[in-house]
């Protein structure tokens, strides 16, 4: 099972640093408080294709989680303690 | 206390025997080298390719973190993962405290719990510690050592007189990492769109959870 990709589209794959700094700093950057982050911002040399690179990983992370989340929900029965009833 | 019970299987992704243990995708990916004008030899077999035909290469399945690291693109890929436990000792943080709690036992006893629990479980999976690292849930299902893992867990408990508690500590943790994000993914998938449109974004997409 392999990712087919066509061989001319290239992206800027991100540095190991922007890549942690992403990870942890979508949300702010997305939605503007970024600004405070602005020397980081640069000094990291993110661009807007980073940002949304990084925004397209986290929401496919977070699927995963999602969909584990319904799966634990629907298979689990919570029991109340006898104490409760 | 509540206790959880299974009311049937989770898919699991993987067996403790066809899965080796490995470290966090991004701890695999080296730095890649810096650009450089590259090139490379095309060879096409029988079946010849029509002038304009997309020309596609297999990267094999990995995490998410791989290609965008190494290949600046993220794809909808079934080998994603998130890592909900990273080794033994993390999940044995979670699951001791879940069990003394079941057991009605304090926090004084929490360092024999969960040194006893550590023995219970290599026992029961007949493995070592470093066979119990990285422990995921993928698109297609639970890494099937969590399931193992939850499986002892339970049957340590009930041996001493507590319910289940396994599923319940990977729940837990579902929700320790969904609360994390801060923000539902129905907004983030609204500002990717956004984004990706070029477009403003509306005020109310940017707040978080809330």
């Amino acid at each position: 099972m392999g990712t087919d990709r066509v061989l001319s589209h290239s992206n800027p794959s991100p540095t190991r640093a922007q890549f942690e700094y992403l990870q942890s700093q979508v949300p702010e950057l997305v939605n503007g408080a970024g600004a405070s982050n602005g020397g980081d911002v640069a000094e990291l040399g993110l661009t807007h294709a980073h940002v949304t690179l990084a925004l397209q990983f986290r929401c496919g992370k977070q699927a995963i989680l999602e969909a584990a989340h319904s799966a634990v929900t629907n298979a689990v029965t919570t029991v109340a303690p006898a104490s409760a009833a | 206390m509540l206790s959880c019970v299974p009311s049937h299987p989770l898919p699991t992704a993987h067996s403790l025997s066809t899965q080796p243990s490995t470290p966090p995708a991004p701890a695999q990916v080296c730095e890649p080298p810096a650009a450089e004008p590259s090139r490379f030899e095309l060879v096409v077999g029988a079946r010849a390719l029509r002038r304009g035909e997309d020309v596609t290469i297999s990267y094999g399945a990995w995490p998410s973190e791989v290609f965008l690291l190494l290949f600046g693109f993220v794809p909808e890929c079934p080998a994603d993962a998130v890592c909900l436990f990273a080794d033994l000792a993390d999940w044995l943080a979670a699951a001791a405290p879940a069990a003394l709690a079941a057991l009605g036992g304090s926090e004084a006893d929490a360092a024999a719990a969960e040194a006893g629990l550590r023995a219970h479980v290599l026992s029961a999976l007949g493995c070592e510690d470093a066979e119990l690292s990285r422990l995921v849930v993928t698109p297609v299902g639970f890494d099937a050592r969590l399931m193992q893992l939850g499986a002892a867990l339970d049957a340590w408990v009930r041996a001493r007189g507590g319910g289940a508690v396994g599923m319940a500590v990977v729940r837990s943790r579902i929700a320790d990492c969904r609360s994390a994000y801060g923000r539902a993914l129905l907004q983030d998938c609204r500002l990717l769109e956004a984004l990706q449109r070029g477009g403003a974004l509306p005020a109310e997409q940017v707040k978080g959870r809330g």
